[in-house]
């Protein structure tokens, strides 16, 4: 019977013959492919030590090395956190590289860093960078596995634990980065009432007003992705960012000409139904 | 080889992934009993995550109970923790979720403890909005202004004094105005760059440019 109505089921419509029949799958598809073709230019030009595009410079970033060296002239540790972790998140691949470089900092000026998780997978990750930081900095003996400590993945008893940690071990510097919800704010608060130098960044856009009221310095949307590769330094990588800022512009115009066209030509919108295909 | 193989896994899984997502015939790839391949790879998914979990009830024990083998500071904590996770943990495997008493101290345990610091926020919010609306130059006057404007359209007050039947909707047609026209438009300027940062940032990763997160 099952074989019968198997048989008589409508065989899958599929554009192109081979992509799913959803909106915007082609589109999203050469989005992400001409993306990374604009990655691999950027890597290929940077790496034949051809010019590139200027990026802006980041007051946030800046201040990294500030906090860093301000918790080892007061002799208190460096907090660094995101509640919505998770292995295979792009922002959690951002945090990474902000937790390298934060690590090896700590590292180099013997300053004791807590890094503070939601996620038990990314904790194994979390003790590997962190550990690999110390070891690139000569000091693989000042590496304390305890304290990269996973917490909890129930947002209120991670954010209740943090803020006991904020309260007993008073850290000179906090970097909250990744995405953020409710609990943003009660960590944040925490850490500016011990008047802790706090740097903030995340893609959360209801999370923004509380980190701007509360932090130091907040990186705000793709601030956040730049700065992971503007902090390492490294030419290849700073040279991949600048696909983002051409696709922003590609963007910006796309929009611009899209609601001229959705105003004054409505069945000419030629951007709309590529985007909808 | 200990920097190749993990690259090389995550690229098939990425590529994998990618395949899933677009190419329908793999997408509806059915096996002989019905079940789409799609769905046996999430089924494997949550077999490890369910194996993992054991590890973690494992370690989770062996770690407290080191805490109280060795009288370590704070010991009696970690025999509070034991005893009352295994105790729940087993009464709810023999009584299932849906027991009374169960679910009974999840409610009166758990939930009151997350009400509690939810309700912190309340206070937080006063104190960082105070350090937010100080007027100290234009831009924070602004904020100041429409923050007032909002909050006070948020309130039965606001309808008292400037109605929604009136010019421009009152305090409520102009909240609305505001949270519909600018501040939605910044919102999805930022959120549109977000999306272009993670994309770069993925390709980043899956072409190797970016290793970082395997400790490199």
């Amino acid at each position: 019977m099952s074989e019968i109505l198997f048989l008589a089921a409508e065989a899958p419509q599929y554009k192109f013959g081979f992509v799913v029949d959803q909106p915007n799958a082609v589109s999203a598809c050469l989005f992400y492919l001409c993306m990374g073709i604009l990655v691999w230019v950027g890597v290929s030009r940077a790496r034949a030590g051809l010019p590139l595009p200027e990026i802006k410079r980041i007051p946030g970033l800046e201040a990294f090395d500030e906090a860093v060296g301000r918790a080892t002239e007061m002799g208190r540790p460096v907090h660094m956190t995101n509640y919505d972790e998770g292995i295979g998140y792009e922002d959690t691949f951002a945090y990474w590289s902000y937790m390298a470089y934060v690590a090896k900092l700590c590292a180099q000026y013997d300053t004791r860093l807590i890094v503070t998780d939601s996620s038990y997978l990314c904790n194994a990750v979390h003790q590997d960078i962190v550990r690999q930081a110390y070891l690139e900095a000569g000091r693989p003996d000042a590496f304390n596995p305890d304290d990269i400590r996973y917490i909890s993945g129930t947002q209120f008893a991670w954010a209740m634990n943090i803020n006991g940690i904020i309260a007993r071990e008073k850290p000179a510097a906090q970097f909250l980065i990744g995405y953020f919800y409710a609990e943003a704010l009660l960590i944040a608060e925490a850490g500016a009432l011990i008047e802790s130098i706090q740097v903030a960044a995340t893609i959360a856009t209801t999370q923004i007003p509380f980190f701007i009221a509360t932090c130091d310095y907040v990186m705000i949307g793709e601030e956040m992705y730049a700065g992971a590769a503007w902090l390492s330094r490294d030419p290849i990588i700073t040279g991949s960012v600048v696909s983002q800022d051409i696709f922003r512009i590609v963007i910006f115009v796309a929009v611009i000409l899209g609601a001229l066209l959705e105003t004054f030509a409505p069945g000419h919108n030629f951007i709309k139904t590529f985007c909808n295909f | 080889m200990k920097r190749e193989v993990p690259y090389i896994l995550m690229l098939i899984m990425i590529v994998l992934r990618f395949a899933f997502e677009w190419i329908g015939p793999l997408d509806a790839w059915v096996l002989a009993d019905g079940m789409k391949v799609r769905s046996l790879i999430s089924w494997a998914m949550t077999w490890m995550g369910f194996g993992a979990f054991g590890l973690g009830i494992v370690n989770f024990t062996r770690v407290h109970y080191g805490n109280i083998r060795h009288r370590r500071e704070h010991w009696m904590f970690s025999a509070y923790t034991i005893v009352l996770a295994w105790a729940y943990g087993i009464y709810g495997v023999i009584k299932g979720n849906n027991d009374p008493l169960f679910s009974t101290i999840f409610r009166v345990v758990s939930e009151p403890l997350d009400a509690t610091m939810f309700s912190l926020l309340a206070f937080f919010i006063a104190s960082a909005a105070y350090r937010a609306f100080r007027v100290k130059n234009l831009e924070s006057t602004v904020m100041m202004v429409v923050a007032f404007l909002v909050m006070v359209a948020n309130v039965p007050f606001g309808e008292m004094i400037w109605s929604s039947q009136s010019w421009l909707g009152g305090f409520s047609g102009i909240r609305t105005w505001i949270l519909a026209t600018p501040t939605a438009a910044v919102s999805r300027a930022i959120s549109i760059g977000a999306f272009l940062g993670g994309v770069a940032n993925t390709w980043r990763v899956v072409l190797g440019i970016e290793r970082r997160h395997l400790a490199h």
